[in-house]
């Protein structure tokens, strides 16, 4: 199979600032070596809690955070090796969906600019042809051609990413990288969006990196998962053996700490795996 | 329902209104609750059903633009109701108080963790500044924090999220409360850390015989502490009673849809069920039963007539013309 995404021993370094006139008191590793696959068409989600490097990784796949060593092939190509117009080009290929659809959407321009925007500056799409493909988008993310001029305000938290989809999957990008898409979300609403990414992938054969610390939601998502601690991956593979059978003890710790309603059979006591009902 | 004589807070028929440009729009309507001694009750919902307006209007902390516009709210034999303010400072922070979501924002970034632990006792229990000093080591080394003494000479910033809740925690239970409200306490926290502090409410709860309102949007947290359990919706309660049986056997289609839509870590279901359309904004609340247009059991009667809280098993309520007990069934 092919790989969208080859990630190889990525190091993501950040300087603390401090000391005298903040110079640079020291460096903090914030990835150490990490190493990812995501095959066309899957998602891998990445798992881990707060200061792990999830998003690190992320924004080093992005070009956005400081590379300290490893290399990034995406379709094939060396992102880590690419410099100026062609860097820019690459660009086309992966895109982001963001935690916070509020802060991602420009509060000024009506959703139909915010979804032209990949179109024009990306793939130099003439007015018409943009006006058609925007209309197509909102379609495909399950908006009536009527919020196309609407502003961010107008629109709830769950229309909001769904336009936030739309904007990153208008230049047919390969890999979508979704930074906790769904964790600023009502649960009710948090069902839809993910159901609206499952179908995406299905029809248009996307690849996803899915960023989250939730694992009910990477179950229902993820084909395979990696988990992140303190910068390394401790554990990997399909998400049905990760989440049912983890071998690692944080992996362990990670499954055990969420609550669910179905653990539960008194109060306060959530009983070891022979205690539960069948 | 009927009140229990043991319900050391019991409030009837909260509602809250909120000031908009043009009008006042009712965002908590008709909301009774009870807390118990040695009970966590938890008021789940999604964004904008009200629970935290319901939380705040027990203690008469509404915000600017918000008013209390009916109810009675009983604490022990006070009637908080008609407090004056004076009194009612007088028992906020000493008989009831509260803990809220993001302890960075709640938490006074200028004074040390021990002045803000101690402060309480000194305003509200007189107790001099070595005495006070002590208990909060005490409560802090009994809330986990390592080398207690220390963490009283520090500041918040100096602390991680997991810690800085347990220092928050410390301030509101300094005075030894009858009532905790708990607002969203875990959210911010990663998932290990939240049960930490999850376990550790649930310990205070259990030692201290103390009372809490537990708001939450997250079922599984109701679920691992609450005893019981108050389903919201578009400023109403539409199910309440023993958490498991609300959870696990929910009467009402809102909560039967919200409990189905929760993602599981142990199965994976394509595709996750969901609930039809968005959360209803309180500007636009039908006439008759409030979850009417988002549900999928809905009958001519719900669009007419709205559903009280009726018993469908023991403490078990819950509004709906449909799933009512076969006597109070809509005609």
């Amino acid at each position: 199979m092919t790989d969208v995404l080859r990630v190889e021993n990525l190091v993501v370094e950040y300087e603390i600032r401090g000391g005298l006139f903040g110079l640079g008191a020291g460096r903090i590793r914030a990835v150490d070596g990490v190493d990812l696959e995501i095959e066309a068409g899957t998602t891998l989600a990445l798992v881990g809690e707060s200061g792990s490097g999830k998003t690190s990784v992320a924004r080093a796949i992005l070009g956005i955070a400081p590379l300290t060593g490893g290399r990034i092939w995406l379709l094939g190509q060396e992102l880590t090796a690419l410099r100026g117009r062609a860097r820019r080009q690459s660009r086309r290929n992966v895109q982001l969906v963001f935690q916070q659809p509020t802060a991602s959407l420009d509060p000024r321009l009506r959703i139909a600019e915010t979804i032209a925007e990949p179109l024009r500056h990306l793939l130099r799409m003439r007015d018409q042809a943009r006006r058609e493909r925007v209309n197509e988008l909102l379609e495909l993310v399950g908006l009536d051609a009527s919020f196309a001029h609407r502003l961010p305000r107008q629109l709830s938290g769950g229309q909001r990413q769904r336009v936030a989809i739309a904007r990153a999957i208008a230049s047919s990008p390969a890999l979508v990288i979704c930074d906790e898409p769904t964790s600023s979300l009502d649960v009710s609403v948090q069902a839809q969006i993910l159901n609206l990414l499952v179908k995406l992938q299905s029809e248009l054969g996307l690849s996803f990196l899915f960023i989250s610390h939730d694992l009910g939601t990477v179950r229902q998502i993820a084909d395979n998962v990696a988990v992140m601690h303190e910068g390394r991956i401790v554990e990997r593979g399909p998400a049905d053996t990760v989440l049912a059978r983890p071998s690692h003890e944080y992996t362990r710790t990670l499954i055990a700490a969420v609550p669910s309603i179905d653990k539960v059979t008194r109060r306060g006591i959530a009983p070891t795996a022979a205690a539960l009902p069948p | 329902m009927a009140a229990s004589p043991d319900a050391i807070l019991a409030a009837r028929g909260l509602s809250v209104e909120v000031r908009t440009p043009t009008r006042w729009l009712r965002v908590v309507r008709d909301v009774s609750l009870e807390l118990n001694r040695g009970e966590i009750t938890a008021l789940v919902g999604e964004t904008g059903s009200g629970k935290t307006m319901t939380a705040l209007s027990l203690i008469r902390l509404l915000p600017v633009g918000a008013r209390l516009t009916g109810g009675t709210v009983r604490l022990g034999t006070d009637e908080l109701t008609s407090l004056s303010e004076k009194d009612l400072m007088k028992t906020r922070g000493s008989r009831i108080s509260m803990v809220f979501q993001d302890p960075l924002a709640a938490l006074n970034p200028v004074r040390t963790i021990g002045f803000q632990i101690t402060e309480p006792m000194r305003v509200h229990l007189a107790v001099g500044g070595r005495e006070a000093r002590t208990r909060a080591a005490a409560l802090l080394g009994e809330l986990g924090m390592p080398d207690p003494f220390g963490a009283l000479r520090r500041y918040p910033h100096e602390l991680s999220g997991g810690m800085r809740q347990r220092a928050l925690i410390a301030v509101a239970l300094s005075c030894d409360p009858d009532v905790l409200l708990a607002d969203e306490p875990t959210t911010a926290l990663d998932v290990t850390i939240q049960a930490q502090i999850l376990e550790l409410l649930r310990r205070e709860v259990d030692q201290r015989g103390l009372a809490v309102l537990l708001v939450t949007h997250d079922l599984g947290v109701a679920a691992l502490v609450a005893d019981r359990v108050a389903v919201m919706y578009a400023g109403a309660i539409v199910e309440s009673g023993p958490v498991l049986d609300v959870l696990r056997q929910p009467n009402h289609p809102y909560t039967r849809g919200l409990v189905g839509c929760v993602p599981r870590v142990d199965v994976r279901l394509r595709p996750l069920p969901t609930l039809p359309g968005g959360v209803q904004g309180v500007w636009e609340i039908p006439s008759g039963c409030r979850f009417a247009p988002r549900c999928p059991h809905a009958i001519a009667a719900c669009r007419d007539v709205e559903p009280q809280l009726e018993h469908v098993g023991p403490g078990h309520a819950s509004a709906c013309w449909v799933f009512a007990p076969a006597d109070r069934r809509a005609p």
